[in-house]
């Protein structure tokens, strides 16, 4: 049965007739006899109307026009452009060009040409795949599927889910509960915890170091360590990082603008 | 979920926002939207309603694919014609000598050798199916097109069949826009002049 609330509308019979309603809404007309009859009698209103004659104008018209219109076209030799003949197509042709085409026969010519074959193009038909195209499609197509519809496709993923999601919540919960109820066993195991852990750490500290000064050639470099050689090494240390410096910020600076010249 | 006549009242970018999330009457929405448009542009690119169908459905089940990759940007339309158009280029690229066909052999010289050797399309309606391609594509005006260069073919297609702007096609075809227009206005200079006899 046809819905008579999809019926279309006589905007939508136009552009039916001209060959550019949307395909969703062009199979309307396949099952309603309504729209199918309305669509035949504007066919036939427009068919009467590109029958009638074109009148003549009184002769002279033309001569009486152009002596009453003031006329600026381009330059004699400055024929409209593609671009300008674009703009004419969709009517927004400058006032300058306008009065060219007026003038020059030559671009009247091709302008209308241009526009009898836009036209013929804009009613070319647009075709119909063969039968089930879209179950083809379909058949090739992986749909993603939501983590909504993974978790509500089968009774046991549902299952699966309540059973994860109520072990989470519930141990969640628990957690907070008995940390509710042992404040003072939690406060002691943290006073343990880092008590611990001070003095691993500097118990740590203490064997490396001691490792460190036990090392002979920690020995020699004392016993030739004097406040001259430090200040020369330091010195030098000093000179070094300063240079490295230097070094990375001409690397890292922007290259200078090359100027043209003119002349060598 | 939505219903296939509420999803008919939605923009390209809503329907695929919902196919994205999984919904496959938003898939099948996309599909009825475009498959004639697209399934007209490969037809007129490479002529054989068979081959067509075969790329139509290869740009359909790419795109649908990918659809978690497409940039909402773009508009949906520009971005399944750039998909139909590559793969109809490179099908043309392949078959070469398929499309030369059509302006007639490579070795013709003369006129005489050109015409031929060229591809009457419509005159070998043997079978139903060519019978069908000869009703459809047998016009003067789509002869004219099929001389085209596949290039200038896409663009005039895409400008003046399937109404897509200038900005549109540059971005469907990864060109440039002045070459674009430049493109169009030389199509359709080339049109006038394949189809100036009619007149005469």
């Amino acid at each position: 049965m046809t819905d008579h609330t999809l019926h279309l509308r006589p905007d939508e019979l136009d552009l039916l007739l001209e060959g550019r309603l949307p395909s969703s809404r062009t199979s309307h007309i396949e099952t309603c006899e309504e729209c199918r009859t309305a669509l035949d009698e504007l066919r036939d209103v427009v068919a009467q109307l590109n029958a009638l004659p074109a009148l003549e104008p009184p002769a002279g018209f033309s001569e009486f026009v152009m002596a009453s219109v003031r006329v600026a076209p381009l330059p004699v030799g400055q024929h409209l452009t593609a671009d300008d003949l674009d703009a004419w197509l969709a009517g927004a042709l400058h006032q300058e060009g306008r009065n060219h085409l007026w003038a020059c026969a030559e671009c009247r010519q091709l302008a209308d040409a241009e526009r009898a074959l836009v036209y013929r193009l804009e009613q070319l038909p647009l075709f119909q795949p063969g039968a089930r195209f879209e179950e083809r499609v379909m058949a090739k197509v992986a749909i993603p599927q939501s983590w909504r519809s993974r978790i509500f496709a089968s009774r046991r993923s549902v299952a699966l889910a309540a059973g994860l999601g109520s072990l989470v919540v519930g141990s969640m919960g628990a957690s907070v509960a008995w940390s509710l109820t042992h404040q003072d066993t939690l406060a002691a195991l943290g006073t343990w915890a880092t008590t611990v852990a001070t003095q691993w750490t500097l118990a740590a500290a203490q064997g490396v170091g001691s490792r460190i000064l036990a090392q002979p050639w920690v020995l020699e470099l004392r016993s030739a360590a004097s406040p001259g050689r430090i200040a020369a090494l330091t010195a030098v240390a000093t000179a070094l990082y300063t240079g490295g410096l230097f070094a990375m910020r001409r690397l890292l600076a922007l290259p200078a603008p090359r100027v043209a010249r003119a002349l060598p | 979920m939505a219903e296939p006549r509420e999803l008919a009242t939605l923009t390209d970018q809503e329907v695929v926002a919902l196919a994205r999330d999984g919904r496959e009457a938003a898939y099948r929405e996309l599909i009825r939207r475009y498959e004639r448009p697209v399934f007209s542009l490969v037809l007129r690119m490479v002529r054989d309603r068979q081959l067509a169908e075969d790329l139509s459905q290869e740009t359909f089940i790419k795109a649908l694919n990918a659809i978690g990759s497409y940039r909402p940007e773009y508009k949906f339309s520009s971005w399944i014609f750039k998909i139909a158009n590559n793969a109809a280029i490179d099908h043309l690229r392949r078959r070469e000598l398929d499309t030369l066909s059509l302006d007639g052999a490579p070795h013709a010289a003369t006129p005489g050798e050109i015409e031929a050797t060229a591809l009457q399309v419509g005159d070998k309606g043997e079978t139903p199916l060519e019978e069908l391609e000869a009703r459809e594509l047998g016009s003067a005006i789509e002869r004219a097109i099929a001389q085209l260069r596949p290039e200038y073919r896409a663009c005039i297609l895409l400008r003046h069949v399937e109404g897509l702007a200038y900005e549109e096609i540059a971005q469907s075809l990864d060109l440039p826009l002045g070459t674009v227009k430049t493109y169009i206005h030389r199509a359709r200079h080339e049109l006038r002049d394949l189809l100036a006899h009619l007149k005469q």
